[in-house]
């Protein structure tokens, strides 16, 4: 490919993958912005409504609800998926396609049967039932995800531990946690993103009192006639974190992420 | 305790997780779907209903048109671009996060930005009337809640064409140059060696990433939500209609639906994992 | 006219402290198999690509055939090669990958495509593959459908880099017969490039014994081990008796005994006087003694160390003789196994 198509892909690229973020940025910063202008009138109004309490308490709930998701997601998680990475038995390739379901089937199928059959299992319009709901489409993507960072190598290394008559707590301590560190912070990262991303099952299964940032945004933004300098600023602080965690962790995504889908997770 | 039992342990949260909050809410749909409103069995019929009515083919064709265009149009550009992207090196590191970044965002701040960016008296729209390019605020294409779907397009392209070229750029950046190097010393020129080498190459990673684009597409209901026209629904938020808005409201059609859905999209799984079956077993 | 001329070539990448090669010359005649034998880091595979045309040599001419390579890319040159690994397209069969060059390109017709790639796979020794998929291959099946298919591409030379090095030991015997034996059926000039001396020997006609980007020596497998042109050359064909000395007209003086070498061509003084291993005989009967101070078996013979004086000679002693540590042994030396370089260059 010669230079300059290359060059002029890039930054086609770039611009794509940039200007969106423009718009936003912009009217976060407005206090009108009408057609034809190509900028605003200027006000940070908006970013004085952070302060507010359901901003606020919004993101406290986003926050609090994520960080259970993500530890309890890891939890669930890791046992099979260290079962699956590395022992061979019967019936793993049927229990991977098991695992595939929900990474395909969307939630809008699944999310109203989880509304009666949560009723009935008293759960429904709770908190709990929100985790449960979240856990149902992470939890299986996350096993296969680190199945693939517990490799062979890592069987290995336990079994050579365990040779040497390391009791099978401190082996998980002291060899295994620090071998998978990596996938398993990639996978956090992932898990996290995946709840904090989610509208649907918490608008749907969780109770009223839980409005969390895209429960929060949703209504505002499908309404059409609300502020969009409020809607912008409450979207970026929505954002933030998760550009936050992609720069810290940016790095690992790109070595494991990439061969994850190589492998098709499997 | 065994080592199968341990094993069996090990599965059995997963398991039971799957079973509860899965397995149970697909079944319920699934047994609703076969009752009336009143909840008495009516067999076959609410799915004759469905699937002889004008409104259900309709989204059924618009929701797979949208899942269509945007895998061809999101795998095209993303195999361009991780072409590019492959020999470059500034600026390289900046795209790729910012792929990683475009994948990881929450769909609804994608929407919004894009309901910025293209309404009609969005940011485009007026740097389209400063450049002279259109007359008039409704002279810019409609794309922001259209009846052709093209915002949503837009919005599921922008968002999933670095999904699918991380995978491909996976697949050049490991042994392809070599195969190519080995090639072009077979005395093969340019061209053919894409054409012979290097698509043959990418193109299990990128079927298996296109699918996986493609069923969220389908499935997806924030997105078609916020950027969908009220006369032209997709099936996701059809089923959202048909089950929550007390005007449009129709149980046991919405738990039809859901079902068909899901068997659509089951289907899909079972082609996934033929692709990735086949191409570990190849790579063996 | 020959086949390959290399004149003064030099490669120093960029921001390296050292070139990679330097100013080197070699010519390859038609039908000829030379090998580029060197250590790793010596340049031979960066030399091979240069010629392959997929590095670009900061300096010199690459002349295939009276033309002058510069600037063209490795697909217009008269040129196939086979690399370490087989990199076979595993989206096609044997015989799509053997005739994958000519059935691109378009220079046969199928008929005589269909012929010649079965003619090809015979020639590797692999009769009936071609329906054959490439994943179901072994490491010596997949390395002969490289060869088979860079054959095909009927190149006026054929370049191959440590073809046989990811191979088991016993599979490369085979596989060196192999390609003599279809450098002369076909008459297709060969560059070989190894580390391994004994695959070189077994391979080539001339080698080129390749140090630090310059080509040390060349010549025949014989002239190494009879007259390595220095301590490192003769090191590396496995001589590591190698004696301090002096010439005096004729005559090399050294710990071991006196000499007499009229065709030694170094000037008067230090020398280094070689002794190969092998060169031992008449055991039990010569005029050398030494006192065996260890024995090492080897598959054919053993190794022993005879202390000479002070010095340690090793030998290479058939199982015939029996030996045991600590006794007094005799031997002499074959002449063509003796030789004498010049001090320094280790």
């Amino acid at each position: 490919m010669k230079p300059w198509v290359r060059r002029v892909i890039l930054a086609v690229t770039l611009l794509a993958l940039l200007l969106p973020l423009l718009p936003l940025l912009l009217w976060s910063v407005a206090y009108r912005w009408d057609f034809p202008a190509l900028l605003p009138q200027f006000d940070a109004w908006a970013w004085g409504e952070l302060a507010g309490e359901k901003v606020r308490s919004a993101t406290l709930s986003s926050l609090g609800l994520s960080a259970a998701v993500v530890l309890l997601a890891l939890a669930l998680s890791i046992p099979p998926a260290k079962a699956l990475g590395c022992h061979s038995f019967r019936g793993k390739n049927a229990i991977r396609l098991l695992l595939l379901i929900p990474t395909f089937i969307p939630q809008i199928s699944v999310v109203f049967g989880m509304q009666s059959v949560f009723r009935r299992l008293g759960v429904y319009s709770t908190v709990p039932g929100v985790i449960l709901a979240q856990l149902v489409f992470q939890v299986p993507y996350l096993t296969l995800l680190l199945s693939a960072v517990f490799g062979a190598r890592v069987a290995e290394l336990e079994r050579q531990a365990r040779c040497l008559g390391i009791g099978a707590v401190r082996t998980w301590r002291y060899v295994i946690l620090p071998a998978v560190r990596p996938g398993l912070t990639v996978s956090a990262v992932f898990s996290f993103i995946g709840s904090w991303s989610n509208y649907l099952l918490t608008a749907v299964i969780g109770p009223p009192s839980l409005k969390t940032l895209p429960v929060l945004l949703f209504p505002m933004m499908s309404s059409g006639n609300n502020s969009y300098p409020l809607i912008a600023v409450i979207t970026l602080v929505y954002a933030a974190p998760v550009f936050v965690f992609l720069i810290f962790s940016s790095h690992l995504i790109a070595g494991s992420g990439v061969r994850a889908q190589q492998g098709g997770v499997l | 305790m065994g080592k199968r039992g341990l094993r069996a342990l090990a599965f059995a949260p997963l398991l039971l997780l799957m079973a509860a909050a899965y397995t149970l809410p697909v079944l319920s749909n699934l047994m609703k779907s076969l009752q009336n409103e009143r909840g008495e069995y009516v067999g076959l019929k609410n799915y004759v209903d469905v699937l002889s009515s004008y409104y259900f083919l309709d989204s059924l064709r618009f929701t797979l048109r949208i899942a269509l265009v945007t895998m061809v149009v999101a795998m095209v550009i993303a195999v361009i671009v991780a072409l590019a992207l492959r020999e470059s090196f500034i600026g390289k590191k900046i795209v790729l996060f910012l792929f990683q970044y475009n994948i990881c965002l929450p769909h609804i701040v994608a929407a919004m930005m894009m309901i910025m960016l293209l309404s009609q008296i969005g940011l485009l729209s007026s740097l389209a009337y400063r450049l002279g390019i259109t007359e008039s605020a409704k002279a810019f294409p409609w794309l922001v809640r259209d009846s052709k779907g093209l915002g949503i397009t837009v919005t599921f392209v922008w968002k999933y064409f670095p999904y699918i070229g991380l995978s491909v750029l996976g697949v050049l950046q490991g042994a392809s140059r070599a195969y190519e190097a080995q090639a072009a010393t077979l005395g093969v020129g340019k061209i053919k060696r894409f054409f012979h080498v290097l698509l043959p190459q990418i193109l299990p990673a990128t079927a298996i990433a296109s699918i996986i684009v493609f069923a969220a597409a389908f499935g997806e209901y924030e997105v078609p939500a916020l950027l969908g026209a009220s006369n032209h629904r997709t099936l996701s938020v059809m089923v959202y209609m048909k089950y929550c808005d007390l005007s449009t409201r129709d149980l046991p059609a919405a738990y039809v639906m859901m079902t068909l859905m899901s068997l659509v999209l089951m289907a899909f799984i079972l082609v996934y994992y033929g692709l990735v079956t086949r191409k570990r077993g190849a790579a063996e | 006219m020959s086949i390959l001329e290399l004149n003064q070539i030099t490669m120093r990448y960029l921001g390296a402290a050292e070139p990679c090669l330097r100013a080197l010359s070699l010519t390859v005649e038609p039908g000829e198999i030379v090998t580029l034998l060197g250590a790793s880091g010596c340049g031979k595979t960066t030399l091979l690509k240069v010629i392959a045309g997929l590095e670009r040599q900061s300096g010199g001419s690459v002349i295939i055939d009276g033309a002058d390579m510069a600037a063209l890319p490795p697909e217009k040159r008269p040129i196939a090669m086979v690399f370490q690994k087989p990199y076979l397209f595993e989206n096609m069969s044997v015989e799509q990958n053997v005739s994958f060059s000519p059935r691109l390109n378009r220079t046969m017709d199928r008929q005589t495509l269909r012929e010649k790639t079965r003619e090809m796979l015979a020639l590797v020794g692999l009769e009936g593959f071609e329906k054959r998929r490439v994943s179901s291959l072994s490491g010596g099946q997949e390395q002969r459908v490289s060869l088979a298919r860079a054959l095909m591409a009927q190149p006026k030379l054929l370049l191959l880099d440590e073809p046989l090095s990811a191979l088991d030991q016993n599979l490369k015997g085979s596989m060196e017969q192999m390609v003599r034996r279809i450098n002369r059926e076909l008459g297709t000039t060969m560059l070989y490039v190894t580390h391994d001396q004994k695959e070189a020997a077994a391979v080539s006609d001339r080698i080129a014994l390749m140090r630090a980007g310059q080509i040390l020596q060349i010549g025949k497998a014989e002239d190494f081990y009879s007259r390595p042109v220095n301590a490192y050359a003769a090191r590396f064909f496995g001589c590591g008796n190698l004696f301090p000395a002096q010439k005096t007209g004729t005559q090399i003086v050294c710990p071991l005994g006196v000499f007499e070498m009229p065709f030694c061509m170094l000037c008067d003084g230090a020398v280094l006087l070689g002794v190969r291993p092998e060169a031992g005989k008449d055991f039990r009967n010569g005029q050398f003694r030494g006192i065996i101070e260890e024995i090492v078996p080897r598959s054919a013979d053993r190794r022993a160390v005879l202390r000479c004086g002070e010095t340690a000679l090793e030998l290479f002693i058939p199982y015939h003789i029996p030996l045991s540590e600590g006794e007094e042994l005799s031997f002499a030396l074959d002449e063509s196994g003796v030789f004498c370089l010049p001090c320094g260059d280790k």
